[in-house]
């Protein structure tokens, strides 16, 4: 027998869940279900029928090496996201106290966030054409020797891309980190002044507990982000010069060539690493806080 | 006093820096916008145009371009996306967080699960369910995926519900509230920074988007602020001054939202409400 108020419980539990988990169920976890069963089909993506082929395009993938060697370009994308980690949580630290000109920095610090990756695109498209506003810096420094074709040198063009990720992306990892500072309670500040704890210790002790759910989903999500870069070397390059990205091979698979099957068991291949991976981290994570 | 002065220009030093990264190709495009073709093309990025009136470039920007029209469509996914993530979110994560029931941990699964295989990558088993719902070039396709494949908001609505005490639950249900009147007038309320930080985090990403949108409404009346960029670039190659002044119109209402929305972010869960 249920009570009345176990009864109420139920009651706003369903209908608090219903909508939000048929959204998620449909366009979240049915999708992944049917890119499995798409991968072991040679499907195009258009006809009525499909024809399963059993593991053929994951054997495919994994044998030619042309498919694996761009996973190599994610490096650049993860380090790229280890500095926006870094730089972001400095000045979220550093701005956290009052200081002068504090909301200025704080909101040009979030500008780059807003603009659309498009726009990031086409305007480091131009900055960094020959004779852009990069080369002149670069002349008005004295290093005008240094200027080359900074997105058409296939040597160049990785690091590039890198660097405009991290001119793009480091204002959202900001905003998280600040926004956690903030909700930190100012009690805890209070009784670590009265303890006369340093800065060093604050940080320490106070800011990086209190923002560490935060820093570890934004961790994850960036290092999944690294596996998954293709805009920029979309819209830049369009995957020209070895710039191409796993996940923009998989597009264009499916997208371009038609070969939903073969893109399938890229997507689902790409899905086991990154799975994988935010399981050893957050394996990573529980053995440092049982230490 | 010394040490002071160093770690000073240290801080100060490091922020200057920084923001000059930020804003030195920014500025060699605003530049950029307000100069001639001959301009352009024969001065170096430093240098500011001759006249900081010539707005022909934006002018013919907004109107070759058809930029109205990409502003309406994309305020019309945002407000469809914010808006149902803060309710669906703050709902979803009001039941995780104060209730205890059959499959919540297969549900915490599930959005995990989402969250951790990339949005753009799912699209390819995405695609063919779209069009079998007919939702193909519409509005409603990037909004529905945005509101079931994207759950950052969930975690962040978690994570604020954690620091809200239960005790205040208890309270109003003794005073004789329902469930229903607890969520409106005593979680939500106090869930404003949380919301706040969602609205901005959502609407920058949908803002951002163009996978998305380029993939599921290939008709030219459905261009978003990126699309529109990104098929006038196209058949525009050369005239970069145009294009520039197009990339910064696209910068501003964003720009301006961010002024509005800006103190609701910054402001923690004030110490008052929630001791």
């Amino acid at each position: 027998m249920l009570s009345n108020q176990t009864k109420k419980e139920s009651w706003l539990i369903s209908c608090f869940l219903f909508c939000p988990l048929l959204l998620v169920f449909t366009f979240g976890i049915y999708p992944i279900l049917a890119l499995v069963e798409y991968s072991f089909t040679s499907w195009n993506g258009l006809s009525p029928t499909k024809t399963y082929v059993g593991f053929a395009n994951y054997i495919k993938i994994l044998t030619d090496p042309s498919y694996f060697r761009v996973f190599l370009n994610s490096m650049v994308y993860f380090v790229s996201g280890i500095v926006q980690i870094v730089i972001a949580l400095f000045f979220a630290i550093l701005l956290s106290s009052k200081m002068r000109g504090r909301n200025f920095f704080k909101a040009s610090f979030v500008f780059p966030s807003l603009i659309s990756g498009m726009a990031v695109a086409m305007l480091f498209r131009l900055f960094f054409s020959p004779g852009g506003g990069f080369d002149s810096l670069l002349t008005v420094l004295g290093l005008g020797d240094h200027t080359r074709y900074w997105l058409g040198d296939p040597r160049m063009v990785n690091y590039t891309l890198g660097a405009i990720s991290v001119w793009r992306h480091t204002g959202k990892s900001f905003i998280l980190y600040f926004g956690a500072i903030q909700c930190i309670p100012p009690e805890h500040y209070r009784l670590a002044d009265i303890e006369g704890a340093s800065w060093w210790q604050k940080v320490r002790m106070i800011i990086l507990p209190g923002i560490s759910i935060v820093l570890k989903i934004n961790f994850m999500f960036l290092t999944i982000g690294a596996i998954s870069a293709f805009e920029l070397p979309l819209i830049l390059t369009n995957g020209s010069n070895g710039t191409t990205t796993f996940l923009l091979q998989t597009m264009k698979t499916a997208f371009e060539k038609k070969m939903f099957g073969r893109a399938a068991s890229m997507a689902v291949i790409v899905s086991v690493v990154i799975l994988v991976i935010t399981a050893l981290q957050n394996k990573l994570y529980k053995g440092v806080e049982d230490d | 006093m010394i040490k002071k002065v160093a770690i000073n220009t240290l801080k100060y030093g490091s922020l200057l820096l920084w923001s000059f990264v930020i804003f030195f190709p920014l500025i060699t495009l605003f530049f950029g916008s307000f100069k001639t073709y001959n301009e352009f093309t024969n001065t170096s990025g430093l240098v500011p145009p001759v006249n900081f009136f010539n707005f022909e470039n934006y002018k013919r920007a907004f109107v070759e371009g058809k930029m109205l029209m990409g502003f309406v469509n994309t305020f019309i996914l945002i407000l469809l996306g914010v808006g149902g993530s803060i309710l669906l979110g703050s709902m979803v994560a009001y039941v995780i967080n104060r209730f205890d029931f059959k499959f919540k941990k297969m549900i915490l699964f599930a959005y995990l699960l989402v969250s951790i295989v990339p949005l753009e990558i799912t699209q390819v088993g995405t695609f063919k369910l779209i069009h079998k719902l007919g939702l193909y070039n519409s509005l409603w396709a990037p909004t529905i995926i945005y509101l079931g494949a994207d759950v950052l908001m969930v975690y962040i609505y978690l994570q604020a519900l954690d620091k809200v005490p239960k005790e205040l639950d208890k309270a109003a249900l003794l005073e004789g509230a329902s469930y229903l009147q607890i969520y409106r007038k005593v979680i939500f309320p106090l869930l404003k920074p949380a919301t706040a930080t969602i609205a901005l985090l959502k609407m920058i990403a949908i803002y951002n988007d163009f996978y998305i949108p380029y993939l599921y409404m290939p008709g030219e009346k459905l261009n978003t602020v990126s699309t529109t960029i990104y098929r006038f670039v196209g058949p525009n190659q050369t005239e970069w001054h145009v294009i520039s002044a197009a990339i910064i119109m696209s910068m501003i209402p964003m720009l301006i939202l961010f002024f509005i929305l800006q103190k609701y972010i910054y402001q923690g869960i004030t110490a008052g409400s929630i001791r």
